[in-house]
C-alpha cells in the first residue's frame, strides 16, 4: 500500500535539478542534488542505487510524505533495511520541491561526497567493478542452473574447502544460490580488508552484493547483502570458513 | 476512596512494537503450523565431555549425524546460559540444534535450549549456507517473538547469518512460547 500526500512546502528552496526520476509505485519522484559539482557518472550511480532499493522493496513498501516536517519526508518501514545500512550510509529520505515545482528526493552533499570518494577506488579497479556487474548477471541468469560441478568453485569461495568438497556439495551450493535475488552492487560496497582471515594468500578485495530471498512465504521482502571476494581473477560469493570443516555428508 | 493495591506478584508491562513486528510474526505462525519436517531429526547427546574447557566430539565417526560441538559466543545472548552447541548436518532442508551448559549437560528447557531449524544454517561443508532462509524463517521470528514479549533485543548486524542479540532476553511470554511450539526443542 502506498499513500502519498501532496504537500505545500512552507518555504521555497530550490536545488539543482537534473533529469532523474525515482519510481514510487505508480508515481515518480524527481531527484535533486545539494551539490552542483557532481559528474553525471556520480549522479547516475546514486540514482541507480536508490532505484535498486525501490525495486527490492517492491510492493511491500509503505511510503508516506509527512507534513510534519519542513519539506516532507519519506516514512518508509524498509528504509533501515537497505544496502545503504550495510554501507554505513543513510538512505536519502528528505523530499523537497524542485525548480519545476515537483516533489523531489533530496540527495545531501554528504552522501554524494561518499560516492565521489568511492569512485576513486572503482576508477582504479575498473575491471573488477565491471566484473562485479557481470557476476551479478551470471547469478541471476537461468543458465546458472546448468553450471557443472567442477565450475561451482568459480562461483563461491570459503577458506579451507577443497576442490573435491566443492564438487561433492555442488548441487546444494547451486540450489542455495538460486534461492536469492541479486542486485547490482553499489560503488560504496567495495573494500579491501586490512587483516583477518580474508587477508590470506588469496586476496583481500571484497564487494557487498545486495540480495533478497525468493521464498514465497518470506514474511516480507528483506534486503541483505552477501560479500563476494575477488579470487583467481573472479568474483565469488564468500563465506568465512568453518574452523574445521566437518566434511560430513548428509546422513 | 480505597485504592486498589495489586498483589505483590502482580507484574504489568507495556510492550510497544511496530505493527509490522506483530504482522510478520502472525504471518510466520500461520505459514509454519505443519511440523512434519521435524520427524526423524536426530536426538542429541545427553551430555558432552569437556576437557580443559574444550568440548569433545561425542561422534567423531559414523553415523555422522552431528557436527562437532562448538563454543557459543558468550555475548550472543541467543541462547542464554548455553556455552556449547551442536548442530546436525542437513536433513532435507532442516536440522536440529542442541545446547549444553559449561559442564557439558544438555539444556532441555527455556529459550536457552536448542531448537529445531526449518532451514539448517550450515551446509555439509560446515559453513554458513549461501542463502538467507535460516535467517528469515528461524532467526528473525525468534527475535520478533522476544520483542513482542517485551524484550528490547535487536540484532547486531543483519548480514547473512545473525547470531548475536544486542542484549539478553528478560521475558519469556506467549509469543516466545508460540515460537518454541513451532521450532521445538527435540531431545
Amino acid at each position: 500500500m502506498r499513500t502519498i500526500i501532496t504537500l505545500l512546502l512552507p518555504f521555497g528552496v530550490f536545488f539543482h535539478c537534473y533529469a532523474y526520476e525515482i519510481p514510487v509505485g505508480t508515481n515518480t519522484l524527481d531527484v535533486v542534488f545539494e551539490s552542483d559539482k557532481l559528474s553525471s557518472n556520480v549522479m547516475n550511480r546514486i540514482v541507480s542505487d536508490i532505484i535498486v532499493c525501490r525495486q527490492a522493496w517492491s510492493n511491500s513498501t509503505v511510503v508516506t510524505f509527512s507534513t510534519g516536517r519542513p519539506g516532507g519526508y519519506i516514512n518508509d518501514l524498509n528504509v533501515q533495511v537497505s544496502p545503504y545500512g550495510f554501507l554505513g550510509a543513510k538512505f536519502p529520505q528528505s523530499v523537497v520541491t524542485n525548480s519545476s515545482g515537483k516533489l523531489a528526493l533530496f540527495i545531501p552533499a554528504e552522501l554524494s561526497t561518499r560516492y565521489i570518494e568511492a569512485f576513486s577506488f572503482t576508477n582504479i579497479h575498473s575491471n573488477v567493478y565491471q566484473q562485479a556487474i557481470l557476476f551479478v548477471d551470471r547469478l541471476q541468469s537461468p543458465e546458472l542452473a546448468n553450471t557443472s560441478q567442477e565450475k561451482v568453485r568459480d562461483l563461491v569461495f570459503s577458506p579451507g574447502v577443497t576442490e573435491s568438497q566443492y564438487i561433492a556439495s555442488a548441487y546444494e551450493i547451486l540450489t542455495d544460490i538460486q534461492r536469492q535475488t541479486y542486485y547490482y552492487p553499489s560503488v560504496l560496497g567495495f573494500w579491501k580488508a586490512n587483516d583477518g582471515e580474508a587477508a590470506s594468500s588469496h586476496t583481500n578485495l571484497f564487494v557487498l552484493i545486495p540480495q533478497s530471498s525468493k521464498h514465497p512465504h518470506a514474511p516480507h521482502q528483506l534486503f541483505d547483502v552477501m560479500p563476494a571476494i575477488w579470487h583467481d581473477s573472479k568474483w565469488k560469493l564468500w563465506q568465512p570458513g568453518a574452523a574445521e570443516p566437518s566434511g560430513k555428508t548428509e546422513p | 476512596m480505597a485504592l486498589y493495591t495489586p498483589p505483590l506478584n502482580f507484574v504489568s508491562k507495556v510492550v510497544v512494537n511496530s505493527p509490522m513486528t506483530y504482522t510478520n510474526f502472525a504471518t510466520w505462525k500461520a505459514a509454519n503450523n505443519n511440523l512434519s519436517w521435524t520427524n526423524g531429526l536426530p536426538r542429541p547427546y545427553e551430555s558432552i565431555e569437556i576437557t580443559n574447557g574444550e568440548p569433545q566430539d561425542p561422534e567423531p565417526g559414523a553415523p555422522n549425524l552431528w557436527a562437532p560441538p562448538t563454543r557459543i559466543n558468550p555475548r550472543s545472548y541467543m541462547h542464554h546460559d548455553a556455552v556449547f552447541e551442536m548442530r546436525t548436518s542437513i536433513r532435507g532442508e532442516s536440522g536440529n540444534q542442541a545446547t549444553y551448559d559449561d559442564s557439558g549437560c544438555l539444556i532441555m528447557d527455556t529459550i536457552a535450549a536448542g531448537s529445531a531449524d526449518r532451514f539448517a544454517p550450515i551446509n555439509r561443508l560446515g559453513i554458513a549456507r549461501w542463502n538467507t532462509l535460516h535467517r528469515d524463517f528461524d532467526v528473525y521470528p525468534f527475535i520478533r517473538a522476544l520483542q513482542l514479549d517485551g524484550n528490547a533485543s535487536g540484532i547486531v548486524g543483519l548480514q547473512g547469518w545473525p547470531d548475536t542479540l544486542t542484549r539478553p532476553a528478560l521475558f519469556q511470554g506467549e509469543h516466545t512460547e508460540s515460537y518454541r511450539t513451532l521450532r521445538p526443542t527435540i531431545n
